[in-house]
């Protein structure tokens, strides 16, 4: 009998966890204040925690990633970065120039769109990696003091990364493109066909909705950027990534695109935020 | 409140932010196959493979709470899907009444693949799919890791419940 009524006082427990957990929930998805407010509290005072944390575990993880076949012969990872960050360098000046050309072709009035080279940036280093095996978010280690809000897009030189989702005084967390929840709306760079970008995890393309009919032909290699388009959170013209393939949309009535991502974010070391608003 | 319990209060307060640092400082930098270990949810499994059902659901919820705070998946998700695989861990302890090891091997196993299973239908629910594939990965490696570590965890518990024997064990015999 003390079995039993030791469960039966547990369950009414479980029952107040459950309901608080889903209330906690609820409230998150509306963006209530107070929610953000605790995570910003709770990643200023762990943050130096976390560091002392990295910093005496880093002989285990260097160990570890020695054992699992991922080595950090730190003159070879140093000159493979380098090259990397040359390469997407390359690769998105090409992309930039393709936009370019399509702009002037379309004859827009370029004076009222923020062209990125006059935006204020901040260049940050990433100081963390995803913390649970569900996020796919990077930290920073610039905050509210350096200029950096909620929502700002967060770039490289190979282009986009993602968008700042959390903001504490000293440091940011970096909502990646790879993320399922990330959405960034984006247009061809040759036609100007526009859509809507997402992630579906890690080693994953992009998939962007397209308003194009499921026969339209757009070939491998075509530049994507994003749109920029009235009231988006990004600028206009950051390059995001090459179409891979296409595939029919849900329902066969459009065209959804798979895009690699032109930034490596499983690789990333500093990245630069824009400081930048869309305009009201 | 019980002297004693505010030694158990204590002693789950430290053992829940040793085990936050723990994650978020080393374990979440030891990747294999894509994925690490999640040492948070193992504390909620302890809890219920010692304690029974109602630390369990405790400790998941508070351990779950506290790691929510730090992570940018919805605020709510950890605390639920932890509670529930604490309780569950404790009331298939209770039901054993007294497991040999291996046992507890197996529930931390089927806990780790369990937690991986409902967090990824929370998220579905609150509009973030994950494929399939990343989901098994996950899950093999988070069931590997609670295996490697069940026991030893389950001794930090039995110091955290300051309990000299299980507590479910008091409870079945009265």
């Amino acid at each position: 009998m003390a079995v039993i009524s030791s469960t039966q006082g547990s369950r009414g427990r479980l029952a107040v966890f459950v309901l608080a957990a889903v209330t906690a929930l609820v409230l998150d998805q509306r963006n209530v204040g107070v929610i953000n407010r605790s995570r910003e509290v709770a990643s200023s005072a762990f943050g130096p925690l976390d560091d002392a944390a990295e910093v005496v575990g880093a002989p285990v993880t260097d160990a570890w990633n020695g054992w699992t076949g991922a080595d950090s012969l730190d003159e070879l990872e140093a000159q493979n970065r380098k090259l990397k960050d040359e390469l997407a360098a390359a690769r998105a000046e090409k992309v930039r120039n393709t936009d370019a050309v399509h702009q002037l072709e379309e004859l827009t009035k370029s004076l009222e769109l923020p062209w990125l080279g006059d935006i204020p940036k901040v260049t940050a280093q990433v100081i963390s990696g995803p913390q649970s095996n569900f996020s796919h978010a990077v930290e920073i280690n610039k905050g509210s003091k350096d200029g950096v809000a909620e929502g700002m897009p967060a770039v490289t030189s190979g282009g986009l990364v993602g968008r700042v989702s959390q903001v504490s005084k000293h440091r940011s967390t970096i909502e990646l493109i790879t993320d399922p929840a990330f959405r960034v709306g984006t247009r061809l760079a040759t036609s100007g066909a526009l859509g809507t970008s997402r992630g579906q995890g890690s080693n994953e393309p992009l998939v962007v909705d397209t308003s194009l009919t499921p026969d339209a032909k757009v070939p491998a290699g075509t530049a994507l950027v994003t749109s920029g388009v009235d009231r988006s959170i990004f600028p206009s013209g950051i390059p995001v990534g090459r179409v891979k393939t296409s595939r029919s949309g849900v329902g066969g009535m459009s065209l959804d695109l798979l895009v690699d991502p032109l930034v490596d974010v499983d690789d990333l070391t500093y990245m630069t935020i824009l400081i930048w608003k869309p305009p009201a | 409140m019980r002297p004693d319990s505010w030694m158990m209060l204590r002693r789950g307060a430290l053992l829940i932010l040793a085990v936050l640092i723990l994650q978020t400082g080393i374990i979440s930098n030891l990747e294999s196959f894509g994925a690490f270990g999640d040492v948070v949810l193992l504390v909620a499994i302890a809890a219920g493979s010692v304690g029974g059902p109602d630390r369990g659901a405790t400790y998941g919820f508070a351990a779950g709470l506290a790691y929510d705070l730090l992570l940018d998946t919805p605020f709510g998700m950890s605390a639920l899907v932890y509670a529930l695989v604490g309780y569950a861990v404790g009331m298939a302890a209770v039901w054993m009444l007294q497991p040999r090891w291996w046992f507890h091997l197996v529930t931390a196993a089927v806990g780790g693949v369990a937690a991986v299973l409902m967090t990824a239908l929370v998220s579905k629910a609150t509009g973030t799919g994950y494929p399939l594939d990343e989901l098994a990965r996950i899950a093999g490696v988070v069931a590997a890791w609670n295996v490697a570590l069940i026991l030893p965890a389950r001794r930090v518990m039995q110091w955290a419940l300051a309990e000299d024997r299980d507590t479910r064990y008091r409870v079945a015999v009265g």
